[in-house]
């Protein structure tokens, strides 16, 4: 192996152009040098092997000096690229601290915004709309009277009533949405009462409480019809010696809702009299007294004859079909004939309020318009202690009568 | 020789053989080897990076010469295996540096004398 082999078998292989250079400069130089130094040797020695051993022993080691040389020349170069390295490596080690430091702000900065949102919120809601524990809401489903149910739209409803703890009444008024729901809410607890608008100018009823902190949901199915006249018809059954007394029967009925079960406050009044009575009329002093005629109805009034009572009705009085009446109340009235003005009730019964009120006995459906039709009559039976009653009535009426009159 | 004792001196026997004019390593050696009566013997181990040291350092400049047009040197010593070789020339910075370490050196050189005269009187 030459010198140039040798020292450049133990150098680093070259990077680039600039070290290629120094590394030949290097080589060439020790090379010239040993190269010298042998040739001196040789002319000592005259033995190639001897001489060459003596020069590699007094120069040493020739790859090391070598490798100084490159070091030498390259440590700047060297210490340029460790440093740019090392800052190179800090420099993205930097980066990468500062986007994991920004990536944890902003993880942090959102949790912090959800929590602070949420906050708000709940404070927003518990501003805005009143806690649970003090407030309530109601919810009102009104649908048809189908099978289907189809929700009303459009429908108003009023909540009507106080506060527990209010003096003054409140109304509220809405309208359902599409889906035929509306919300009133949130209201103070407290009796309410629900007013809907029903056929012909009448009102649907429905009585509701509000506690605190319920949702409260009142589903409202409302008459799909107009209610129609149809013809009713009401039986007296008296005993033989009343049938003669000439008596005057005032009928009350109740209106119930026929789908809310609950009685209105409005009665129907009719007033029923016998054969030999006489029609009495709003205009007459008995109404005058406090009967109150309905002004909606006044076509009942003059319907009410019934010519033999026990007997089937000659004429019928017409309520409305879709919405049930129940008799109220009976009473009996004597009038006297000499003078009109002069009027007593004899007795008067007044029926017991049943919860179950479509199938009831003394209820008409306009389901039977057949006046023929049981079903379409009302028929009344009193007691026998109201029938007592109604006799006694009469001969303290008699009694006081003919007292009048004796003198 | 103890090598220490020229550890110190070796850049300015370099910058004393190249003031007297362009040379290259094996004969700078050579030339300090030869006027000190062979006491200077230059390691390559310290000759070549002093040299290189001083190129860097601006008080040397350095230039390739092929062998096949270079006159002027001995025979015996431009007949080795290298291609070319590499001259070093003093540059006026290096001239100033020598004319320092000269001076420094016979400051050193008094007073280590004036200190073993002293000794031998007063033995």
């Amino acid at each position: 192996m030459s010198w140039r082999e040798d020292i450049i078998a133990h150098l680093p292989p070259p990077e680039d152009g600039r070290q290629a250079g120094l590394k030949q400069d290097i080589v060439d130089e020790l090379a010239d040098h040993l190269s010298c130094a042998l040739q001196r040797e040789l002319r000592k020695t005259g033995d190639d092997r001897a001489a060459r051993r003596a020069v590699l022993d007094r120069f040493g080691s020739v790859k090391r000096i070598a490798y100084r040389l490159w070091f030498d020349a390259m440590k700047e170069t060297i210490m340029n690229q460790r440093i740019a390295m090392i800052t190179n490596a800090v420099l993205a080690a930097a980066c990468i601290a500062v986007c994991v430091i920004a990536f944890l702000a902003l993880r942090q900065s959102a949790t912090l915004n959800a929590a602070i949102l949420e906050k708000l919120g709940s404070l927003q809601m518990s501003a805005s709309s009143p806690t649970s524990e003090v407030w309530a809401n109601l919810t009102v489903d009104v649908r048809e009277d189908r099978a289907d149910g189809r929700p009303v739209a459009d429908y108003e409803v009023a909540l009507c009533g106080k506060a527990f703890n209010a003096n003054d009444p409140e109304k509220l008024t809405a309208r359902t949405d599409p889906a035929g729901q509306t919300s009133f809410g949130p209201v103070r607890p407290g009796r309410y009462e629900l007013w809907m608008p029903a056929a012909e100018g009448g009102h649907l009823y429905r009585r509701v409480t509000l506690y605190p902190g319920q949702e409260n949901t009142a589903q409202v199915i409302t008459p799909i019809f107009t209610p129609q006249p149809a013809p009713a018809a009401l039986v007296i059954d008296l005993p033989e010696d009343l049938r003669e007394e000439g008596l005057w029967c005032w009928v009350w009925f109740d209106r119930y809702d026929a789908e809310l079960g609950q009685a209105t406050d409005k009665q129907e009044e009719y007033w029923i009299w016998q054969p030999l009575g006489a029609l009495v009329t709003p205009d007459d002093e008995i109404a005058d007294a406090g009967v109150v005629a309905d002004p909606r109805q006044e076509s009942y009034r003059e319907s009410y004859r019934i010519d033999s009572p026990g007997q089937q009705p000659r004429e019928c009085f017409e309520v409305d079909s879709q919405l049930v009446y129940d008799l109220s109340r009976v009473s009996f009235f004597i009038v006297d004939d000499q003078d009109e003005g002069l009027i007593r009730r004899v007795s008067a019964y007044t029926f017991p309020r049943r919860t179950d009120r479509r199938p009831a006995y003394a209820t008409y459906s306009a389901d039977s318009e057949s006046a023929n039709d049981d079903a379409a009559i009302w028929r009344l039976e009193l007691p026998e202690d109201r029938l007592e009653s109604l006799r006694r009535g009469l001969r303290e009426f008699r009694s006081e009568y003919s007292s009048v009159d004796d003198p | 020789m103890d090598s220490r004792l020229l550890s110190g001196t070796v850049e300015m026997l370099i910058l004393d053989v190249l003031a007297r004019g362009d040379s290259y390593g094996y004969q700078i050696a050579q030339t300090v080897l030869g006027q000190s009566d062979g006491c200077f013997q230059l390691k390559e181990g310290s000759l070549y990076p002093a040299l290189h040291r001083l190129e860097r350092q601006k008080l040397l400049r350095s230039y390739w010469i092929n062998k096949d047009g270079e006159t002027g040197i001995a025979e015996e010593e431009t007949s080795g295996g290298g291609r070319r070789r590499k001259y070093y020339r003093l540059t006026p910075k290096g001239q100033a540096a020598l004319k320092a370490k000269r001076a420094e050196w016979q400051r050193f050189a008094a007073g280590v004398s004036g200190v073993l005269g002293q000794r031998s009187v007063m033995a």
